[in-house]
């Protein structure tokens, strides 16, 4: 038995779970319904099962997610995170520093950065490899690049979609090229340095 | 959006939505309740399932809404009202002519039970 009030509440909660633009039309609306089939309970069994709660509260929750599986299907989710395009290509753009910054930090060798980095990043020895640090660093930086691509590209592709065209945020595309370029050097650099391995040269590394 | 000569094959939610309001305008509840009157308890929509999908049936044009207005057997509460539109009743006429067809061919084939879950 549940007191008639709390699963209202929560239910009210749930339904604050939902994408904005449905909660306004339909919010209200799926209060009342919750409210109505808690209310014919009560004439009828005199109490609120908890069968009956679940049941509703696993089937809102699974109509929310649908909403925002569709949202994300049409690219709003997109559009809330980043609310223009000049921030979008922004973000792009800063998603592609550290691993920028720690790569012409490593080629050039510029001291005392390229020590300490070093230092920070790598197993003291004689074959220096990188530590948890440096690997976790590493990974976050190149996580970072796709992210940015997406990030970027993504105003492009819906310019494109409205019937813009492709160059209606040059900038846009320029970083989502850019950053595109990058991790193609990336993965082919990767697949160069690492194919003798793969191919079962002695002494590879 | 979905239209009258496509004759597309329509979710059970959808479908079962359609035919309640087929009837008369009816509120969120009230759908609810003639669903699984309709279907003789054997359909239960919950609020996500119905809310979603009259979401979708109204950017498709199938229903619109009516005024808010009290509904009298319950309580003072104002409460939307859904009803068919036009296309939302060729769409219900299209996906009976299709059941019906469907049923005539399995007739045909001897393939119907001699009991049906539902009686018709």
């Amino acid at each position: 038995m549940f007191e008639q009030k709390t699963p209202r509440i929560f239910y009210k909660k749930l339904v604050a779970f939902y994408p904005q633009a449905f909660r306004e039309q339909f919010g209200k609306s799926m209060e009342q319904t919750f409210n109505d089939l808690c209310n014919e309970r009560k004439q009828q069994a005199k109490q609120t099962s908890f069968s009956f709660l679940l049941w509703m509260f696993i089937e809102t929750f699974a109509g929310i997610l649908k909403e925002h599986l569709i949202q994300i299907k049409r690219g709003a989710t997109m559009e809330n995170i980043i609310p223009n395009q000049k921030m979008a290509a922004i973000i792009g753009f800063l998603s592609a520093m550290p691993l920028a910054l720690l790569l012409l930090i490593e080629i050039s060798g510029i001291e005392p950065l390229h020590g300490f980095l070093v230092t920070l990043t790598t197993e003291a020895g004689s074959n220096p490899r990188l530590n948890g640090f440096g690997k976790t660093l590493m990974l976050g930086t190149l996580l970072l690049l796709p992210l940015g691509f997406i990030i970027s590209f993504v105003p492009v592709v819906r310019n494109a979609r409205t019937g813009d065209g492709f160059t209606a945020n040059p900038v846009n595309l320029l970083i989502a090229v850019a950053l595109f370029i990058f991790i193609a050097i990336l993965i082919i650099t990767f697949v160069i340095d690492q194919y003798p391995c793969w191919i079962g040269v002695p002494n590879c590394d | 959006m979905i239209t009258g000569n496509k004759k597309p094959s329509l979710t059970p939610a959808v479908f079962h939505i359609l035919l309640a309001l087929s009837n008369g305008e009816l509120h969120g509840y009230g759908i609810m309740k003639q669903v699984e009157a309709d279907s003789q308890g054997k359909v239960k929509m919950g609020a996500g399932t119905l809310y979603g999908s009259l979401k979708r049936m109204l950017d498709a044009r199938l229903v619109k809404e009516s005024d808010k207005r009290i509904d009298s057997e319950m309580d003072d509460e104002r409460r939307i009202y859904y009803q068919l539109t036009p296309l939302g009743a060729e769409v219900l006429a299209n996906e009976l002519e299709r059941y019906n067809s469907i049923v005539t061919l399995a007739r045909g084939l001897n393939l119907l039970p001699k009991n049906f879950a539902y009686d018709v």
